[in-house]
């Protein structure tokens, strides 16, 4: 800055700067407080702004004609090895899929020869467990059943005989009123 | 989604979230780095995509973050084109313009949301508002008022 021209620059500095520090600035003025503040003869006391806005701003727009196209510039074969790093990590995903598959497959497969075994010699186990307690409960109820027939037997058996009995009674008492009247005639 | 459907997704934005890498980062290799890391980690969350509303919006934020995390395990292994915070404003005057971006870039990475994405949106990746209205969801107004605060705070820092 020129001697003769601080007054003025400082004012429209410190006039930008405030602008800056508010968010109010366009491009354009951005582009001309990053021009004044690279100025050799800047006072010491913007120095602070000076790193600040140029270390923001300046960066952003390197030129007069407005910031730049930055996307353009890319590595040569940029994208050629971004898409290779795509298909590398497909192939690998492939692979681990494939990979979990024939595992879950193989453990199935195992469980249910597993399970299998287990089962068919459980079923023989239970099949003896189930004979068992079949015959013992068979045996149960036929012994019951036996007593309960005997019982029955016994209790319908006893119904000729109490017959009997009183047939035996009828005729015995008969008999015995003949032999009486036998003895009567005899006196 | 298979890999033709990923790419076709994906690559229009790669040349911009390198674009973004690179400004933060200041080193093309460092930014291809970066970039390749965000495509592979949605590539494994591709399942997910289509929940995105706005992809761009998330390619370059995740692309970012990235970027930023790897200032900051610059800053914590010791760099010497970063400077630690408790540093900023000692030499201030001495520093050339390549120093105080990196310083600056640094102090970004440490200022709290939005902030951080306002400003480096828009002053070191050089978006407008609208784009960037258009990509956070937040108003012109709010915009300015959030890289008015980030603006003085690194001011702050750098004064002392």
């Amino acid at each position: 800055m020129k001697k003769e021209n601080i007054l003025k620059d400082s004012c429209r500095l410190d006039a930008l700067l405030e602008r800056f520090y508010d968010a109010e600035l366009s491009r354009t003025e951005e582009l001309e407080l990053v021009r004044l503040l690279s100025d050799p003869a800047l006072p010491e006391k913007y120095f602070v702004d000076r790193d600040v806005v140029t270390g923001l701003a300046g960066k952003a727009c390197d030129s007069e004609a407005g910031c730049g196209d930055a996307f353009s510039a890319v590595p040569e074969g940029f994208e050629y090895r971004l898409e290779g790093a795509v298909d590398k990590a497909s192939r690998k995903s492939r692979f681990r899929l494939y990979f979990v598959r024939a595992a879950l497959a193989a453990a199935v497969l195992a469980a249910g020869i597993i399970i299998g075994v287990r089962f068919s010699a459980k079923d023989e186990a239970a099949m003896e467990d189930s004979l068992a307690e079949v015959s013992a409960e068979e045996a149960r109820e036929a012994v019951e059943k036996a007593f309960n027939l005997l019982a029955y037997g016994i209790e319908k058996s006893r119904e000729p005989i109490v017959a009997a009995e009183r047939h035996f009674d009828k005729s015995g008492k008969a008999i015995n009123d003949a032999i009486e009247k036998i003895k009567d005639m005899e006196k | 989604m298979d890999t033709a459907g990923f790419k076709q997704c994906m690559m229009p934005y790669a040349r911009q979230m390198y674009a973004v890498a690179l400004s933060i980062l200041k080193d093309s290799s460092d930014a291809e780095d970066v970039v390749q890391d965000v495509f592979l980690r949605m590539w494994e969350k591709r399942s997910g995509m289509s929940s995105v509303t706005n992809l761009k919006a998330y390619l370059l934020s995740a692309v970012r973050n990235r970027s930023f995390d790897i200032m900051e395990k610059r800053r914590s292994d010791g760099d010497k084109g970063v400077m630690e915070l408790s540093d900023e404003g000692k030499d201030a005057g001495q520093t050339e313009s390549k120093d105080a971006v990196s310083r600056i870039i640094g102090l970004i990475a440490a200022l709290p949301e939005p902030q951080r994405t306002v400003i480096s949106m828009h002053d070191i990746e050089g978006m407008e508002y609208d784009e960037i209205s258009r990509l956070t969801g937040m108003n012109e107004g709010a915009l300015r008022t959030a890289l008015s605060r980030a603006r003085r705070r690194i001011r702050e820092i750098f004064k002392g």
